[in-house]
């Protein structure tokens, strides 16, 4: 039983797959049944399944002038991703936008030290003109 | 309640990603996070007007830094290989926080060197000396003459570095607290 349950969901699967690169097109339904080597009956129930879980949506359409369906993957309602980033104020200092942040230590002789780094003086410069302005 | 990311932050984050890899990438990213889920990658070079090759260069890029994931699938009728992308939503607040513990790092070593060193400063080009550089010279600029005077922005900067530092501390601090 169980393994022929997961058969089912890996036909729903693969046809949601072979849908989804349709994309806007969609897809002729017998074309999808033709692509899974199914019949018009065990293709129009999976269709019919994939439909009830709100996967795909169905647009009637005609086509060699007999009236079928063309299948969309469905567009999920706008899932309101929580980006939990928190940069804050990092991003004033230019080491945090750096390209060569990973590559730069204090001492030791590398090419890029934070001590000697000519972004970081003007920055620092720049700093403390705007603190002389204000203080003026 | 979970607190969601102000407009500001991703604001910042795509400022992070413009100046850490270039604009091309900021605009993919943009429109991945448009997208919100994953996204093909013929879709996003159709929806940001970039050439693939930039598209796919900028991608490269962003995956290596963990700003985004892919996921490879085999075409159904034509075989070849097809892109998903997303936003790496899960990774990134690691990745920043990371690049704030480097940023604060960095700053503390410059402040470590900045309050060690006494510099002189030649009053017309602005150069700076060390204490040591600076007696070599007998205390003139070894270009035009001038007496060296010692640095006055010394205090200034030795303030703004410990604020920054400050500040970045109390942002880490946050990290800890707040990350589900």
């Amino acid at each position: 039983m169980g393994s022929r349950r997961s058969n089912l969901e890996q036909l729903e699967e693969k046809a949601l797959e072979i849908i989804k690169s349709k994309g806007e097109d969609g897809i002729y339904q017998h074309e999808l049944w033709k692509m899974l080597g199914l019949d018009s009956r065990e293709g129009s129930r999976l269709a019919l399944r994939l439909l009830k879980k709100g996967l795909i949506i169905r647009e009637p359409t005609v086509h060699n002038g007999r009236r079928t369906y063309k299948l969309f993957l469905a567009k999920k309602e706008k899932k309101v991703i929580k980006l939990e980033v928190d940069i804050g104020v990092a991003i004033e200092v230019p080491c945090f936008t750096c390209r060569h942040l990973e590559r730069c230590h204090s001492g030791g002789g590398s090419f890029f030290d934070p001590s000697s780094c000519p972004i970081l003086h003007k920055w620092l410069d720049y700093k403390v003109k705007l603190l002389r302005k204000v203080s003026r | 309640m979970s607190k969601d990311s102000s407009s500001r932050d991703i604001e910042r984050l795509f400022i992070l990603v413009e100046r850490l890899i270039g604009e091309d990438a900021r605009k993919v990213f943009e429109v991945m996070y448009e997208e919100g889920d994953e996204i093909a990658e013929h879709e996003i070079i159709e929806r940001s007007g970039l050439k693939g090759g930039s598209v796919r260069r900028a991608l490269n890029i962003l995956a290596e830094k963990g700003f985004v994931t892919y996921r490879k699938v085999k075409h159904p009728d034509k075989g070849r290989i097809i892109f998903y992308w997303r936003i790496n939503y899960e990774g990134l607040p690691s990745v920043i926080k990371a690049r704030r513990i480097a940023t604060l790092e960095r700053l503390k070593a410059l402040l470590e060197t900045e309050s060690e060193t006494q510099y002189y400063i030649c009053p017309l080009d602005g150069t700076r000396y060390t204490f040591e550089e600076a007696l070599d010279h007998e205390f003139a600029c070894p270009r035009c003459g001038s007496m060296l005077v010692p640095d006055e922005d010394r205090e200034l900067r030795l303030q703004i570095l410990r604020q920054y530092v400050r500040m970045l501390e109390a942002d880490i601090r946050g990290d800890g607290a707040g990350g589900s």
